[in-house]
């Protein structure tokens, strides 16, 4: 079984997150979907994963957009940290560790952007959120 | 918030424009003490207090704000037709209960604020939240505040509000009470 080095993420990259297609309403992000799964929120680090790698990772990739945001951006919000936790099978993977309180909700939906909607979502003209 | 506020409604009623505490049979200013089961109102140049059975027949008619808020309620009961693992990522469904207590909360700060600041509650999104927790979120160009409604209803509702700049408000609260301080927070982004 592979066993990835555990590395520093420089705050210049990104952090990419599937969002399955029930969080999105009228193009835009629910917050209840930025929470934590057991320790943290689970996302793919920028250096090793594409955002096509982020979707194809879902039980359904047709159901599911991605969205990135900056690891600097990540890092100021109160209480959160970035550590990057590889899985055997996904070298990118990366928690977002701290609670996620209505702030850290509200300061994360400001700073996502969408990089792959999701399929058959009607196009929204702005990309953000 | 439209159209009223404090200032407008209770110390320059003789300019204001707050239609919900204008008591057309009176043509007078009028705001209710609920606690005494008086109304007081702007006659004359001065406050008169008097009971409300002075008042039968005034019955307070159905604001504007209580529709859109009827409105949005009626929008949000999908949520409860969201079954387990709705999202495919295990989220579980979210209970007739929580998105009850979050109804009443929402119905009991848009009541406070309009019978005692005469201000009219933006409708939020009711959207579900995390781990079976139901969101209020008002997103708009002044401010946003989310509040959480926890599945469990011994936890206390959170909320986080700002206005896109330097002012800030967080906290925890009893949803069975009123939280002066959010809702003073809340007139005053109007």
């Amino acid at each position: 079984m592979i066993s990835w080095t555990v590395e520093k993420i420089p705050d210049s990259d990104f952090l990419y997150m599937r969002v399955h297609q029930m969080w999105v309403r009228e193009g835009e992000l629910v917050p209840g979907v930025l929470r934590n799964h057991g320790e943290g929120m689970s996302t793919d680090w920028s250096r090793y994963a594409r955002p096509d790698d982020t979707r194809r990772r879902a039980r359904d990739p047709s159901r599911n957009g991605v969205i990135e945001m900056g690891v600097e951006a990540v890092r100021r919000v109160p209480g959160q940290s970035v550590e990057h936790r590889p899985l055997p099978d996904n070298r990118a993977h990366t928690d977002v560790l701290g609670d996620k309180d209505e702030e850290a909700r509200v300061k994360f939906r400001r700073i996502a952007r969408w990089v792959l909607r999701c399929p058959g979502e009607p196009p929204v003209a702005d990309s953000t959120t | 918030m439209v159209p009223g506020s404090l200032e407008t409604c209770h110390e320059l009623p003789a300019v204001a424009t707050c239609k919900e505490h204008r008591d057309q049979r009176r043509d007078a200013w009028v705001k209710k003490y609920p606690r005494r089961d008086e109304w007081s109102a702007y006659q004359g140049g001065e406050w008169k207090v008097f009971s409300s059975a002075t008042r039968r027949g005034s019955s307070p008619k159905r604001s504007e704000s209580d529709r859109r808020i009827d409105e949005t309620v009626r929008s949000s009961t999908w949520i409860l037709d969201l079954s387990h693992d709705w999202d495919e990522e295990g989220s579980p469904a979210y209970s007739a209960e929580t998105w009850d207590r979050a109804v009443k909360f929402l119905r009991n700060q848009a009541s406070w604020l309009r019978q005692h600041l005469c201000i009219t509650l933006e409708a939020p999104r009711i959207l579900p939240g995390p781990h079976g927790s139901i969101d209020l979120h008002w997103d708009t160009d002044g401010y946003e505040l989310l509040v959480n409604i926890p599945a469990n209803p011994e936890t206390p509702v959170s909320f986080y509000g700002d206005d896109r700049g330097k002012i800030s408000i967080k906290g925890t609260l009893d949803p069975s009470t009123y939280n002066r301080g959010l809702l003073m927070w809340l007139a005053k982004q109007g």
